[in-house]
């Protein structure tokens, strides 16, 4: 033993005072007594922590189960939980519905377009429309309908004296085009027909280059592919086989020079006289 | 050993919680008959003063009949629970002490000489006491749990709310400044102590 343990020993309390005891019972025991705690629902707590999980758990199935009953009742279809589908088949409003389901054979459905139909489409064309090849018939017919429109605007122009140097164009390449085909012996449409198709290929061509931006990193593919489906086949080609970077920045060229002739064009062309 | 004494003389300590539990007040007397010596003791040597050692057993015992509902016998038992009241109130009433004023500072030992044998002896004592008093309050209640109560480091750990290492740490330096300052009034030699 150390000389401090032998100094500790003499730090004794005194005596406990007489009836210290029985004084503390008698005045603790006036006080009412705290009922059981209820147990905490800490976290880390040793003792209750799986009792946590396990209601957490319990109440996380109840519900996927509620859930896919509830589902199954309205949808009508069998949900892939053997325990929903006897639940629902010991309902008896429901079993009959729950039993008589029959699979249904999956349809392709076409989003309907947001595009307002062309007024001016004729109720045959969209009867037709269900034939075995409807949406180019359709499309061709919308077509015609719309180069006539263009045709009757321009002979409108014509009676009135206004010069109409796009539609001369085009109607003599059609004639052009035609009178080649019948010296060639090969079947020939009508001018009309022809005509719309270079009417409404310009069109095309000037819609798809107003859109071509000023930066060769813009474009889109599919605006390379629509580009490409405009040439002839020969220029197609040489077009096809440029890298994706050349084939841009020709496109860009391409449609900056169109923008400059059309430009030109309008300030050569003398203002048309109302 | 107290807890293993008592079993032996009569009903074990969690029958007894039991009932005071349910409200017995005779059962409750039996526990603070079988506690109150302890109690007196940690909390005589955490405060040095036999008045607030008595607040404090009667606090102890009547936390006992209180919150006896939610007891649960693990850990040290009721004995341990009890230590772990009785010191935790303990450092509650010194740290309130701490804020209150100058009285509760114990008084300086006396220098003069000493006449004879007994008076020499309780110099000592004093001494002693105003040693203990000065130390921090968690190392004179590591000091108290595991020297004079005899409780395990890692029980004692548990009481404070320390781990045993932190303990440990506590009890040496516990030690050694009740070496330093019974030293420096001539009662025990430099080094010797701890």
């Amino acid at each position: 033993m150390s000389g401090l343990d032998q100094l500790l020993d003499a730090y004794a309390p005194p005596p406990v005072p007489e009836g210290l005891a029985r004084r503390s019972a008698a005045a603790a025991a006036v006080l009412p007594q705290e009922a059981r705690a209820v147990p905490t629902w800490r976290r880390m707590a040793r003792r209750t922590g799986w009792r946590r999980g396990t209601l957490v758990g319990g109440a996380a199935l109840s519900l996927a189960l509620t859930s896919a009953v509830a589902a199954e009742v309205v949808s009508g279809g069998r949900i892939e939980l053997p325990v929903a589908h006897q639940i629902v088949e010991a309902i008896p409003a429901l079993k009959e519905q729950a039993s008589s389901h029959v699979e249904r054979p999956r349809v392709a459905v076409r989003r309907p377009s947001t595009r307002a139909p062309d007024k001016a489409l004729p109720v045959e064309a969209a009867v037709t429309s269900d034939s075995a090849q409807p949406a180019v018939a359709l499309r061709r017919e919308q077509l015609m309908q719309r180069f006539r429109t263009m045709r009757q605007r321009v002979d409108e122009k014509r009676a009135q004296g206004l010069p109409t140097p796009h539609a001369d164009r085009i109607e003599a390449r059609a004639k052009r085009a035609i009178k080649q085909r019948q010296e060639r012996g090969f079947p020939t449409p009508s001018l009309e027909e022809v005509e719309m198709r270079m009417a409404m290929r310009e069109v095309r061509v000037a819609q798809m280059l107003r859109r071509v931006p000023a930066d060769p990193a813009a474009i889109s593919d599919a605006q390379v592919a629509r580009f490409a489906r405009l040439l002839p086949p020969r220029r197609r080609a040489q077009f096809l086989s440029l890298s994706p970077q050349m084939q841009r920045q020709l496109m860009v060229r391409f449609a900056q020079r169109q923008r400059l002739r059309r430009a030109r064009q309008q300030v050569l062309t003398p203002p048309q006289q109302p | 050993m107290q807890d293993r004494q008592a079993t032996e003389q009569g009903e074990d300590d969690a029958t007894l919680m039991r009932r005071v539990a349910s409200g017995d007040a005779q059962a409750l007397g039996i526990v603070s008959e079988r506690y109150t010596p302890m109690l007196f003791g940690i909390a005589w040597r955490m405060l040095g003063d036999p008045a607030e050692a008595e607040d404090v057993v009667q606090e102890a015992i009547t936390r006992v009949w209180v919150k006896a509902s939610g007891w649960t016998p693990v850990g040290g038992g009721l004995g341990g629970w009890l230590r772990r009241i009785a010191t935790n109130l303990c450092l509650d009433r010194k740290r309130r002490q701490a804020f209150v004023s100058d009285e509760a500072v114990p008084e300086r030992v006396d220098e003069s000489p000493a006449a004879d044998v007994l008076i020499d002896e309780e110099r000592k004592r004093q001494a002693v006491t105003a040693a203990m008093q000065a130390l921090p309050d968690r190392q004179r209640a590591a000091i108290v749990l595991t020297y004079y109560e005899g409780v395990s480091n890692a029980e004692a750990a548990a009481t404070l709310g320390l781990g045993v290492k932190a303990l440990e740490s506590l009890l040496v330096r516990a030690r050694q400044g009740l070496s330093r300052n019974l030293a420096a009034q001539g009662l025990l030699k430099e080094g010797t102590a701890a």
